[in-house]
């Protein structure tokens, strides 16, 4: 069984298709790579992957359940890593894992242990007592990940994860995930448009205006385009021009009621 | 059971987190704290200065006091739903709602929450009331306590029912000035209630808030021997018969209940 099953899946946002009738699996324990320009829609899926945004049409299975009808299981039985950071900068890097084990359920010894190995495995485990707005971008991101790998999911799901990051902490972060992977054989897919790191992943998909245009292995995608790196091909399958940011969830959602503005959510 | 366990975990975990916020934050502690005293202090002598009640032996501190719990409690339990807005805005609200914890608890979780430290940082009015002359007796105290967590409560579901529709932090705050003054002036908490024009006398009858004032009021007045003829001039009525605390307690209960509904709905379409 595959852990992650999109069919036919569509999202309109008033009108505007952000992600058009796409349909792709992810085998158990893969690394897949979703990149795109800005704007591509790569957000949008990965949220509906996640639960957060219901689709237009189709059909989503993660890890067995399905995203609309068994939400609760599919948020069990995945971690969520977020383009823009969700830790609580009030509370320290300890307390911010604590209180996610609780959200989660994660038994007090086994949440103790577990996390107590994973800081030590990104290095923050002498930061570990800090309050969190102390810490630098890429401590943050590592601090995620560690939040988000916490009550063992089955699947990862990162949106962005190196986004604003210095070429050494982004190296550092995929260190981390090839480390977490090997150790447990999680199936981890991500989002972004540093082409070069796709090269790490196992299978690459490449979104352009809510569809993908290029499916395959980094290798045969090069050989496809005739290309020898990935951010040839990318350039290649979906051109020169510049792109506007994609809409995050909130945006979307402000979207949906009635054009910016106001004071209420709905 | 499970599903039990998980929605009480749910709301523990949510209302923890407001206290060790709460606690982290010095300067919300110390500020919390000193209203109360600038409220007695400076308002409560100042206008029994210049102002008496027809009663003898009755200052006007003294009617001023359960007022003062009250307007206190209104603004910082109302306020404290304000952080829904900071967690919409610097992002924890996602870690939140993506996870498997139920909707309603999330919502109860915050009410608790935003009532639990409004209570707490109101706590220092039972120094400071005896210091400015109030009549304190320790039943009163015992009483108090839990009908100030009890107004908090329905205050602070007023407060998440209204954040958790809002969309930035911007907004609330506005909005909420424009929600909590008239909750304050029509509760009770500022004049009294009586020999008021019609329309002012409808609006602070439906102004659920008036009910949870005038049973503070009740404890401080009914433990000090006063004539009955002064909680009676004080308290809400309904065609000339004053409202038993019974009755009090039910319009508190059920409106409390409506706004749980309403807050765990809208973090269902989060």
């Amino acid at each position: 069984m595959n852990a992650i099953e999109a069919k036919n899946l569509t999202k309109k946002f008033n009108g505007f298709i952000a992600v058009d009738n796409i349909s792709f699996s992810v085998g158990k324990g893969e690394f897949f790579g979703f990149v795109g320009p800005n704007g591509a829609g790569k957000t949008t899926t990965i949220n509906m992957l996640a639960t957060l945004l219901t689709p237009t049409k189709g059909k989503v299975i993660v890890n067995g359940f399905d995203a609309v009808t068994q939400r609760d299981q599919v948020r069990s039985s995945i971690g969520l890593i977020f383009q823009d950071p969700s830790l609580d900068v009030e509370l320290t890097a300890w307390e911010n894992l604590w209180l996610h084990a609780k959200l989660y359920g994660v038994e007090n010894n086994l949440f103790k242990k577990r996390a107590k190995e994973l800081l030590d495995l990104v290095e923050l485990t002498d930061r570990k007592e800090s309050i969190v707005k102390t810490f630098s971008g890429g401590m943050k991101r590592r601090l995620e990940i560690v939040r988000g790998l916490l009550h063992h999911p089955k699947a990862l799901f990162l949106d962005e994860p190196t986004i604003g990051l210095d070429p050494q902490t982004r190296a550092l972060i995929w260190r981390y995930l090839k480390d977490f992977r090997a150790r447990e054989d999680v199936t981890i897919l991500l989002t972004t448009h540093y082409l070069p790191e796709t090269e790490n992943c196992d299978n690459v998909a490449i979104i352009e205006k809510g569809k993908i245009i290029g499916y395959g292995t980094p290798e045969t995608l090069k050989k496809k385009y005739k290309q020898d790196s990935m951010d040839a091909v990318f350039i290649e399958a979906t051109g020169h021009g510049i792109r506007d940011e994609e809409l995050s969830v909130e945006a979307q959602s402000r979207v949906n009621f009635k054009q910016g503005g106001g004071i209420w959510r709905r | 059971m499970e599903t039990m366990s998980n929605f009480l975990r749910g709301i523990y975990i949510i209302w923890f987190r407001d206290l060790l916020r709460f606690w982290r934050n010095k300067t919300r502690v110390v500020t919390g704290f000193s209203f109360p005293v600038i409220w007695l202090l400076i308002f409560g002598n100042g206008i029994s200065a210049s102002l008496s009640l027809p009663v003898p032996n009755f200052k006007f501190v003294q009617f001023l006091f359960p007022g003062a719990i009250a307007q206190y409690l209104i603004f910082n339990a109302m306020f404290s739903a304000i952080s829904i807005l900071q967690d919409r805005e610097f992002g924890f609200l996602k870690e939140v709602l993506v996870s498997p914890i139920n909707r309603t608890a999330i919502a109860v979780g915050k009410i608790l929450g935003g009532a639990t430290t409004a209570t707490i940082q109101s706590l220092p009015v039972f120094i400071l009331g005896p210091l400015i002359g109030v009549t304190l007796t320790f039943k009163m105290i015992i009483l108090l306590v839990p009908a100030m967590f009890m107004l908090s409560l329905v205050l602070s579901s007023i407060g998440v029912a209204v954040t958790s529709r809002m969309k930035s932090l911007d907004a609330g705050q506005y909005v909420f000035q424009f929600i909590a003054f008239p909750i304050v002036m029509l509760s009770g908490a500022i004049f009294p209630l009586h020999n008021l024009p019609i329309w002012l006398d409808i609006l602070t009858k439906i102004n659920p808030i008036t009910y949870a004032v005038d049973i503070l009021r009740r404890i401080v007045f009914e433990n000090l021997n006063l004539p009955s003829q002064v909680i009676i001039t004080l308290s809400p009525t309904i065609n000339g018969k004053v409202i038993s605390v019974g009755y009090e307690l039910i319009i508190i209960t059920v409106f409390t209940a409506i706004l749980v509904v309403l807050a765990s709905r809208a973090f269902k379409n989060a």
